[in-house]
Formats: structure tokens, C-alpha cells, sequence
């Protein structure tokens, strides 16, 4: 049965996997305008680099398409059955890169950045993304996955597949190290300026 | 105390500014997850939505007299007519002996009243 596209937006990330699953056509443009630019944001965040993240995104949405027959409604988020795989996927390609060390580092990906974002915003941004990079891998999904994408901790203990106190342990020390990574950059960025305005 | 919290809130402007400048798919990148997932459909065996197959008529059937159950009451009923038909009872002889010998009459069993009824509807 096709649904009209505007009536498959407002349906459970369950019941469009069935549809999909069923053939219908919809459900695939509906599932892949709202899980592509999520797998994609993480990958790009973890990897720093746009075409990795690009072909990690396509390669977990292909899963996804894969694994929609025998998906069982209830039992898993599919949104945090995608994140589960997008993490592994970009582990993956972290591991094969070996050490990283600064020259290996890619440049941080340029955001495409909405209109009225400041430039002290896209300079913040920039900042992060790269600091983000020097961070263990582990740590790196963590902070990205809590406070950047806004998860909470037993679902990205659940992405991770480690326990919730070990999530609490990895965002802590990812802060702390973001933290001394990014002080350098305050007084470039204007943050001084903002906390003596307050 | 005061210098954790103040690391706390730079880097929450951090991550604000990372919240409000998400990487964007392209139209190309989902254009190949979509031309994915259509190919998938096709090409992976997805069943096709198709229309409900014939029920057989035995199965009607089955389901109009209530199911198995519903058959098995009957079939139950039926043998137990035919034993008493070959065997009957001892005391259903004595019982049979009270019927009139031209049989019984429906009209025996009508309500006095009902042929005052219709002698009324019929006017």
C-alpha cells in the first residue's frame, strides 16, 4: 500500500520499517530523510572528515535496509540501533588509521553553517570539532553522542555497548580533556569577553 | 568549585555552537542511501504488498459452523442420536406410551389466547 509521503512523516520509526519492509516506496524516502542526516552528523563529528563520513552514513543506512525484514518492533530504538552502527563503522575506520597523531589529524570539517550563525559561533564550532579529534576514540563518541546529539546516558551505553558508569566516566575525562585542549583558544575566541558580560 | 563551573559553561558555548551548526546531508548523499534502500526492496526478496489469498470453501465452512469445536458438538450429537436410535433407554418406552397414538398436535402447546389474536388481526 503507498501512503502519501506528508502521513508517512508523522509515523513510529517502527511502523515506516514495516512499510518499508512491505515495499512501500514512501516509507524508504521517509526513513531515509530522517535517519541519514543523524548518521551522518555523528560520523562527521567522530571522523573530521566529510567523505569517511559520507560513505559511513551510506554503509549504515544500507544495513538498516538489510535488517528491516526481520526488525522486531518494540524490542530496539532504531535510532539507537543506527547510532550502535554508525559508532562501530567509524571504530572501524579509526582503527585502521592507526596512531593519530596532529599531522594526521584532517582538517576540521568547514559546517555548513546556517545564515545568521556568528562567526564567533562558527569559530566555537570549529574549535570543538577539532579538539574533538584529539580525543580517544571511546571518549570522542561519548561527548558527541551526550552532549552534542543530546542522547541520554543508558542509550549511548547501549551505542557503546559498555555499562552507564563507564559512559559517565568517558564524558567526564572527554570534558576535562576538551577542556584543557580548548583553553588556549578562549581569549582568541572572544569567551573571556562573554563571561565578563554575564 | 567556581573554576569546574566556569569550564562547564565555556564549553557548553562550545557544544551549543556545534548544536546549532549540524553537518548536512546533501541532496547527492541521500539520493544514494534512497537509490539503496529502492534497490533493496527490489533486489533482496522484500515481499510485494499483494491481496489477501482465497480462503477455501471448506475453511468457510468450518468457520460458519464455529470451528472445530463447533463441528466436533455436532458430530457428538449425531452419534449419540443414532446410539439412542439402536439402544434406547429402558424408561423411554414407558415414556413413549404417554403420546397419543396419532401423534401430538402443535396446537396443543399454543396459548389459548392465540387464536383470539388473529381472529382480531383478520378483522
Amino acid at each position: 500500500m503507498q501512503m502519501p509521503f506528508d502521513s508517512l512523516t508523522e509515523l513510529s520509526d517502527d511502523a515506516l520499517l514495516a512499510l518499508f519492509a512491505n515495499g512501500d516506496a514512501g516509507a524508504a524516502r521517509a526513513l531515509t530523510l530522517r535517519f541519514t542526516p543523524r548518521a551522518l552528523a555523528h560520523a562527521q563529528r567522530v571522523l573530521g572528515d566529510a567523505a569517511e563520513a559520507e560513505d559511513v552514513a551510506q554503509e549504515a543506512m544500507m544495513r538498516l535496509w538489510r535488517v528491516a525484514p526481520e526488525w522486531r518492533s518494540g524490542e530496539a530504538q532504531v535510532s539507537t540501533w543506527l547510532y550502535r552502527v554508525v559508532a562501530n563503522l567509524c571504530t572501524d575506520r579509526l582503527r585502521k588509521r592507526r596512531t593519530v597523531d596532529i599531522d594526521s589529524v584532517p582538517e576540521p570539517v568547514d559546517p555548513r553553517l546556517s545564515a545568521d550563525a556568528s562567526l564567533q559561533q562558527q569559530e566555537r564550532a570549529a574549535a570543538l570539532h577539532e579538539a574533538l579529534l584529539h580525543l580517544p576514540d571511546r571518549q570522542r563518541q561519548a561527548v558527541v553522542l551526550r552532549h552534542i546529539e543530546g542522547l541520554t546516558n543508558p542509550q549511548i551505553a547501549t551505542i557503546l555497548g559498555v555499562g552507564v558508569e563507564a559512559v559517565e566516566s568517558l564524558t567526564a575525562r572527554g570534558k576535562r580533556a576538551l577542556g584543557r585542549l580548548l583553553l588556549g583558544r578562549r581569549t582568541a575566541l572572544g569567551l573571556d569577553d562573554d563571561q565578563s558580560e554575564k | 568549585m567556581t573554576k569546574a563551573k566556569s569550564d562547564d559553561t565555556d564549553l557548553g558555548l562550545y557544544f551549543q555552537a556545534a548544536q546549532h551548526q549540524p553537518p548536512i546531508a546533501n541532496e547527492a548523499l541521500l539520493a544514494r542511501v534512497l537509490a539503496d534502500a529502492l534497490a533493496a526492496q527490489t533486489t533482496h526478496g522484500f515481499p510485494a504488498p499483494r491481496a489477501q489469498p482465497a480462503v477455501p470453501l471448506w475453511r468457510q465452512l468450518l468457520a460458519a459452523l464455529g470451528g472445530w469445536q463447533g463441528v466436533g458438538g455436532m458430530a457428538t450429537a449425531g452419534l449419540v442420536g443414532v446410539w439412542l436410535g439402536f439402544s434406547p433407554p429402558a424408561g423411554l418406552d414407558a415414556l413413549a406410551l404417554l403420546a397419543p397414538a396419532d401423534g401430538l398436535d402443535l396446537g396443543q402447546f399454543a396459548p389459548a389466547y392465540g387464536l383470539d389474536l388473529v381472529a382480531l388481526e383478520e378483522g
